[in-house]
């Protein structure tokens, strides 16, 4: 069954298609929050909230719409809910060692959602960027352009790190 | 978003031309062409080249993220806080009893170390030629295939029924030339360096065709010691990211500079020069010094663009982050597209007279077409051929409620519909399958996923992609065929396009049981080499969870064609629904290896019929077919109820009235007996009795797994299903 027909099931009432639907995209919605959120704990709330959403939102889903971008979008939500403005800077480049990747959170978490959510589904969902741009509701030109201004925002961190 | 605009103009383009470019060389996906206007650009920009220095350095710290797997007691408590309220229940709010695991992600799932020792990228080694199309005598095996049973999983091939209409399900096909020995040098510059030999005479005058490019000469005068600082390459694992050099008062390049450069390797990045030479003089205007800066200029720009055209300027990663990107690939795999071409040698049918099949260990090759949607199903065209005669063709497209299969080519085409068919590999209700690619490349991912003897080559690019070259040692069996398997992995998808199995002389034994290929057939294929190679896989064209549309599924079905439909009264159920649906109380495994889920329940609605050896076994009351899969193979469990008990099993039961070469081996487990049977005609599949129910499983999975598939089934309720997840 595909997802869409899982959440058109879970509408009317099937809780068996919206348990399918859940734990056929927690991975990615838990990487995703993870990425977006830069912390797993608030990662795990975050993937409750988000389906608990799914669950009251059902009955408004457009069968028209991609499932998965319609699930993301409500996670998309919940990630700004729960982390609306961008963090500080990441602190200083080249981190110590061992430490790149909490750096690489800290980055990511410095940066405004919309820059943000694209390289979360690039560099940690590993999608490319028709998935990308169809997750996040965007048109493919729009997703090259953050993933650029994100890249581009980055890379004024490292600068200023060592400035 | 800052911009670097700051500057003057630079040779070729302006700065939001080279910062898209930028973003698209960080990215993969620049071509030779635009990737050598972006190292031209770079020469003259400072500011640019500064920028696409910081770039590459937050792209390194980017690839360091980790995909985080949220563990089941996760996953568990959004199941109940969703499904509370999708009941229209007070939500329960957030699930005290679900921890976060301290570190969620399993000990391989660390793609933020940078762990590995510094080094170059390794060469793939040159291929290993194949041996010329072998074909020994023919083996004769009686095969009645008009006599198949079909409720049973079994190869495509029997259920095509002719040897011009089998399938190559198992069966394979072959392979391209293989690829030059070594790293090749692609695109225009490999070009330059054909026509012109020595790059340290490439002229950018002769070949920037950039919009505004100026000629080289005109550059001269201003060109400064960064111009001779090389863009910074992505450093190598192990090596703390480079740090941006501040930016120097321009400088001429001493002439012993010069002097040494030419002959040094260029180097990944130049040290920052001490604080006691950083100031020199500015460069003069000579004509010599000009012209030998120049000369200098154009070699480490062409060294930088040769080495990211074999590199493709990404980090090579690690054997841990190679691991777990196949495993998430193929866990979250949604669909695929992707042309074929599969060389394997193995025993293939090649001739019949009447119910007699001539089978030969030869060389096939299958070349083919295959689309494949998780939700939907498969499509896959493709042939085979057998030492330059073909032997089979598969027209197939297969989707949750019929298998579309096109026998036969033009105004005699006949378009065979079954509906309703069972589940199950690879009867053609193999749901979901990736076709011929689910034993070539579904097996090597699982491989991947599951060893700890791998290392990672390198990384490459080919005219086409960028690739991860890696090597698997891997234990000879008559499932993985070989003892030695090189991959190359798609970097940015990890999705195997190239796979090669060899073997080595003393394991040969496990291509065939020494039942079928004597000891002739061996000694003949590997003659007086030590190793050989067993199987060849080329993926091409290869689209990754693109949109599958319904049409994809469609066969294009000559004019003129019949059509002949079956109903096969296989029941697609809910799992709820099962024991409603039958006579008997139904056995679910109460253990499934890790990653594998359930994925769909068939029963049988139609009237049972005898089955097993000539029909020997006595029909069934009831059958129930149940799917597990793991992303990366499809495990059936198939069980009948006999309504009279047990009995004595003298065979496969895929053997039908056939006498397909299957060898059984009985398996103790529990003090229980139970077999296990492969064949290079059928998928490998484990059986026996649990009480009056006849259960087996079928698929390419080891001995083990099957076999203890079946000893763990139970009357209890199947564990809950969960979706394949690429942790462990």
């Amino acid at each position: 069954m595909t997802d869409g027909a899982l959440i058109r099931s879970a509408a009317d009432g099937d809780a068996a298609a919206l348990e399918q639907l859940i734990r056929d995209l927690a991975p990615s919605v838990y990487a995703y929050l993870a990425g977006m959120l830069g912390d797993d704990r608030e990662a795990s709330d975050g993937i409750q909230e988000t389906f608990v959403r799914v669950a009251r939102a059902v009955g408004r889903y457009d069968a028209d719409t991609d499932p998965e971008a319609w699930v993301f979008g409500i996670a998309r939500r919940v990630a700004a809910d729960m982390r609306p403005t961008p963090a500080s800077p990441p602190g200083s480049f080249p981190p110590p060692d061992g430490e790149e990747e909490e750096w690489a959170r800290r980055a990511l978490r410095a940066l405004p959602i919309e820059l943000r959510e694209v390289l979360v589904c690039e560099e940690i969902l590993r999608w490319d960027l028709p998935r990308i741009a169809a997750a996040l509701g965007a048109d493919a030109a729009d997703v090259t352009e953050r993933m650029l201004a994100a890249r581009t925002q980055l890379a004024d961190d490292i600068r200023t790190s060592r400035a | 978003m800052t911009t670097e605009m700051d500057d003057g103009p630079a040779p070729g383009m302006d700065h939001d031309a080279a910062r898209a470019l930028m973003a698209a060389a960080i990215e993969g996906t620049l071509d030779d062409a635009r990737e050598r206007d972006l190292a031209v650009h770079l020469v003259g920009c400072a500011e640019c080249k500064s920028l696409y220095s910081r770039l590459q350095q937050a792209e390194v710290a980017l690839r360091g993220l980790a995909f985080s797997h949220p563990s089941t007691r996760i996953v568990d408590a959004a199941v109940v806080r969703a499904t509370t309220v999708l009941r229209g229940e007070a939500d329960p709010g957030p699930s005290g009893g679900v921890t976060p695991p301290a570190h969620t992600r399993a000990e391989d799932v660390d793609l933020g170390a940078f762990d590995e020792p510094a080094h170059a990228p390794i060469p793939v080694p040159a291929p290993v030629p194949l041996p010329p199309p072998t074909t020994f005598a023919p083996i004769s095996i009686e095969e009645d295939v008009a006599g198949l049973v079909d409720d049973e999983p079994r190869s495509v091939r029997a259920i095509f029924g002719s040897s011009d209409q089998r399938t190559a399900d198992d069966e394979a096909t072959g392979i391209d030339e293989p690829e030059a020995a070594g790293p090749r040098v692609t695109g225009p510059f490999a070009a330059l360096e054909a026509e012109h030999g020595d790059t340290a005479q490439w002229r950018f005058d002769d070949d920037v065709d950039s919009p505004g490019a100026r000629p080289f000469s005109t550059l001269d005068d201003e060109l400064t010691d960064e111009d001779l600082v090389l863009p910074d390459l992505p450093p190598r694992p192990g090596i703390e990211p480079p740090v941006a050099e501040e930016r120097a008062e321009p400088i001429a390049a001493e002439p012993a500079d010069i002097e040494a450069t030419p002959d040094a390797p260029a180097p990944a990045r130049r040290p920052p020069a001490p604080a006691a030479t950083a100031r020199r003089r500015r460069a003069g205007a000579g004509a010599w010094l000009a012209a030998i800066t120049a000369a200098v200029v154009l070699a480490l720009v062409a060294g930088f663009v040769i080495t990211r055209s074999q590199t493709g300027g990404g980090a090579t990663p690690t054997a841990a982050q190679v691991r777990d990107r196949v495993r998430h690939t193929f866990a979250q795999l949604r669909s695929l597209k992707a042309s074929f071409t599969i060389r394997r040698l193995d025993l293939y049918p090649v001739s019949r007279s009447g119910a007699t099949m001539q089978f030969s260990f030869s060389d096939g090759t299958t070349t083919g077409r295959l689309v494949f949607d998780r939700a939907e199903g498969f499509r896959e065209e493709s042939t085979t051929d057998v030492a330059g005669s073909e032997i089979a063709t598969t027209r197939v497209a297969q989707t949750v409620s019929d298998l579309r299969t096109l026998q036969g080519t033009g105004g005699n085409a006949k378009l065979v519909i079954v509906r309703n068919p069972p589940l199950g590999p690879p009867d053609g209700a193999f749901h979901p399958a990736l076709g011929s690619l689910d034993r070539a490349v579904g097996s090597v991912a699982q491989l991947i996923a599951g060893t700890s003897r791998l290392d990672v080559l390198g990384l490459r690019k080919t005219p086409d992609r960028q690739v991860v070259d890696i090597r698997l040692d891997v234990a000879p069996t008559e499932l993985t065929r070989a003892d030695r398997i090189d991959v190359a992995l798609d970097a940015r998808t990890y999705f195997p396009v190239h796979i090669r199995r060899e073997i080595s002389r003393s394991n040969g034994r496990v291509l065939a049981p020494e039942s079928i290929l004597g000891g002739a057939a061996l000694q003949t294929a590997f003659a007086n080499r030590d190793r050989i190679l067993t199987e060849d896989t080329v993926i091409s064209d290869l689209v990754v969870d693109d949109v599958i549309l319904p049409g994809d599924f469609v066969l294009d079905v000559p004019q003129g064609a019949s059509t002949q439909n079956t109903n096969r009264s296989f029941q697609r159920v809910p799992h709820a629904d099962v024991a409603s649906k039958l006579h008997f109380t139904p056995l679910f495994p109460q253990s499934v290896p890790d990653g594998y889920a359930e994925q769909s329940l068939a029963v049988s609605t139609g009237t049972p019929a005898t089955w097993g050896p000539n029909g020997a076994y006595p029909a069934p009351d009831g059958i129930l077919d149940v799917t597990y899969f793991d992303g990366k193979t499809t495990i059936v469990v198939t069980e009948r109820h006999m309504p009279h008990g047990a009995f004595d099993l003298h065979g496969s039961p895929l053997t039908g009235t056939t006498t397909l070469p299957i060898q059984v081996t009985p398996q103790s487990r529990a003090e229980k007996t139970f077999y296990y049977a492969t064949s290079p005609e059928v998928a490998p599949h484990a059986y026996g009795f649990l009480g009056d129910v006849f259960v087996m499983a079928t698929g390419y999975a080891p001995a083990d797994e099957l076999v203890g598939i079946v000893a763990s089934m139970g009357q209890a309720s199947a564990p809950s299903a969960t979706a394949p997840t690429a942790s462990p």
